[in-house]
């Protein structure tokens, strides 16, 4: 049966998600648990994509149609996995560009790096404004709160963010990343956000550190 | 490579019309007959003499027929091997392939940087490196070899390279001993007469004496060379200003007859001999008299020669990736860029000279790892543009729609490594990941390849009893 997983982890690494999820279910028909099918099947095919990404094996498209893959073994799992520690772990992040910006290529980039590595995203698209951030970690309780900007401009909102999450009592029950092309180390300082990412590959890595 | 895809025709550079090119090589024909070039060679006087050529002491003027019979007797195309069996030149109009030039006095040194004499085992470094790079397509010595005999420099030059890359070698020789020399460790390293009859693994490379004089000693190697079935590049030149007239059309003409004459001598001593013309006609600056390899001419000159040598379904060797600079630097990077870019367009068979610093008289195995990036480049460029219903895309566009995006799409996955090219030494990098990699300059990157190709690559080994067959023959060359 360990072949059914390996193979999983294989196909999810080629990006091929109809096959994960068909690899899936034969898992499942089988009689395997669904967290086993999670952290030997997905996440170990996941764990190798994100190494060699890291490396630079592998290039951004390609963790990108292995991230889909990912989710496509996700959806059929999740329903499967309610009160699952692995997964209860993972926890939930949600995203999205701040108040005046229009741009999310990069912050679609981690939002699909971050459902790769396992994280249940809930994506608030762009021109975010601070309300709806706020209203959105009332609603979803997520553990990360994960904000982009591109412009000078608009990054001064993930402050203003930062500041209506306080008011609203609810800034220490999540972790904050920033990240965007005039984003830096010192300005997360600054602002009283918990981390920052120079690129998708290093936000998932700072979320995961920042859940553990 | 071919220059561009081969139904697609997206890069189109030309330096000649139609007409200029047939005026020049009526030019040229005309200069044959009427100027001739002085041949120091006896029995290629004898050739030319019986073939109709009128011979006046070491003057020779050869009438037009006896050029155009040779242009069109030269094969079509033909091969060198790498010993290796994967490495293979296709010596054809429009195969473009790169290597690193020859016979530079000083050497970058590898491990102290400094300029210093080339000494044995320089050109095993040399054939290492243009084994390790994937864009190096065969293998020249780049150092000339000095504190060892000196008429044996081009025999150990051979034997370094030849125990250093699987890839086909260009070779040289001072005289027929250098040439045997050079032969039977061919043989060896081949494994056979008969297997490096049938595979050349080497060509000669042997040159003209600027303006229009072929010389005893070429002439008996080029002999020599097509006796045995080994091909040869048999170059013409001028420098324009010096060795050419100053005007690059007379240039060309002078660099053409040298060409041209040498292949006639060449295809009398064995008819349908494998022949690839070549020229290097760099001008000369004449503020100082020094040849100038960087020169926007040189590459403008050489493209235009490749031109002529494709009207006349001729292969040519022509000249990139050398510089005047006296360092690997800014000038260095700028002025070999340009040259294979034009070498690469001009879809010139043979590119050589890339690792050539101060005019010829310095090599560097850091500028052979620069220039391999700037091939990479070239390349991608004379790919051009693949125009098909698939590439289009227009499934793909319509299924993504206004707002969306196509990275994550498996379309671009399946071609992202195909379609668009990445660096290897190039840096693309944010600057904060640039800075935590500890803030590299591309010199920095560049001494870290060159290292690790030095300390971790291993070329594909010799023969069983090669290696002391090679020596043999080295002993026996030491003690004539």
């Amino acid at each position: 049966m360990a072949d059914v997983l390996k193979q999983m982890a294989s196909k999810l690494y080629d990006g091929e998600d109809e096959a994960v999820a068909e690899l899936v279910q034969q898992a499942l028909t089988a009689g395997l648990k669904p967290a086993d099918v999670l952290a030997d099947g997905l996440i170990a095919g996941m764990d190798r994509v994100g190494r060699d990404f890291k490396n630079g094996d592998l290039f951004v498209p390609e963790v990108l149609i292995a991230a889909k893959a990912m989710h496509a073994g996700m959806a059929i799992l999740r329903p499967l996995l309610v009160g699952d520690a692995t997964v209860a772990r993972m926890g939930k992040c949600v995203i999205g560009t701040v108040q005046g910006d229009l741009h999310d290529i990069g912050k679609n980039l981690v939002k699909m790096m971050m459902e790769g590595a396992g994280f249940e995203v809930v994506d608030l698209g762009v021109d975010v404004k601070p309300e709806k951030f706020v209203d959105a970690v009332r609603a979803h309780q997520p553990k990360l709160v994960g904000m982009s900007a591109l412009l000078t401009t608009t990054m001064v909102n993930m402050k203003t963010t930062i500041d209506a999450l306080q008011a609203a009592g609810l800034r220490d029950s999540v972790k904050i990343m920033i990240g965007g092309a005039p984003v830096t180390e010192a300005y997360a300082r600054q602002i009283g956000a918990d981390a920052y990412s120079a690129d998708a590959g290093a936000a998932v890595d700072a979320a995961r550190a920042l859940v553990a | 490579m071919d220059v561009n895809y081969h139904a697609h025709h997206t890069l189109q550079f030309r330096v000649l019309s139609d007409r200029q090119i047939e005026r020049i090589v009526q030019a040229t024909l005309e200069c044959l007959q009427r100027t001739g070039v002085d041949v120091y060679h006896a029995e290629a006087r004898h050739l030319l003499a019986s073939a109709g050529a009128r011979v006046d002491g070491v003057r020779v003027r050869l009438p037009p027929h006896l050029v155009q019979e040779a242009i069109a007797i030269n094969p079509r195309a033909f091969s060198v091997w790498g010993r290796d069996g994967r490495h293979r030149l296709t010596i054809a109009p429009d195969h473009v392939h790169f290597g690193p030039g020859v016979t530079t006095t000083f050497f970058v040194d590898p491990d102290t940087g400094e300029r210093r004499l080339t000494r044995r085992g320089d050109p095993a470094l040399t054939a290492r490196v243009c084994d390790a790079l994937d864009h190096f397509d065969y293998v020249m010595g780049l150092g000339l070899i000095s504190g060892v005999k000196p008429e044996l420099a081009p025999v150990y030059e051979f034997a370094e390279m030849v125990a250093n890359t699987g890839k086909p070698i260009l070779a040289w020789g001072y005289s027929l001993h250098n040439m045997r020399d050079i032969h039977h460790i061919a043989i060896a390293a081949a494994g056979g007469e008969d297997v490096l009859r049938a595979r050349p693994l080497y060509a000669l490379f042997a040159t003209s004496h600027p303006p229009l004089i072929h010389t005893d000693a070429e002439i008996s190697n080029a002999f020599y060379a097509v006796e045995h079935d080994i091909p040869v590049i048999y170059t013409g030149g001028g420098s324009a200003g010096a060795t050419a007239p100053v005007t690059g059309a007379g240039a060309l003409v002078v660099s053409l007859a040298a060409m041209l004459s040498g292949l006639v001598i060449i295809h009398l001593k064995k008819r349908g001999a494998l022949v690839c013309p070549g020229s290097v006609p760099e001008p000369v600056d004449l503020r100082t008299g020094r040849p100038a390899y960087g020169a926007p001419e040189m590459s403008l000159y050489s493209a235009a020669l490749c031109d002529i040598s494709r009207y006349l379904g001729l292969p040519f060797l022509g000249t990139a990736g050398a510089s005047e600079a006296k360092t690997l630097d800014l000038q260095a990077a700028i002025e070999s860029t340009l040259q294979v870019i034009l070498s690469g367009f001009s879809g010139a068979t043979l590119v050589h000279d890339a690792g050539f610093l101060d005019c010829a008289e310095l090599g560097s195995l850091e500028m052979l790892v620069m220039v391999d990036e700037i091939i990479a480049m070239t390349r991608r460029l004379m790919r051009g543009i693949e125009v098909t219903d698939e590439t289009l895309a227009l499934d793909l566009i319509d299924r993504i729609g206004p707002g969306g995006e196509f990275m994550s799409s498996k379309d671009t996955a399946r071609r992202c490594r195909s379609e668009l090219w990445v660096p290897t030494i190039f840096d693309r990098e944010r600057w904060v990941n640039w800075e935590a990699a500890g803030a590299l300059s591309t010199l920095d990157r560049i001494k870290l390849r060159l290292r690790d190709i030095l300390h971790s690559h291993t070329p594909p080994p010799l023969p069983v009893g090669a290696a002391e067959q090679i020596e043999t023959i080295l002993r026996e060359a030491e003690q004539r």
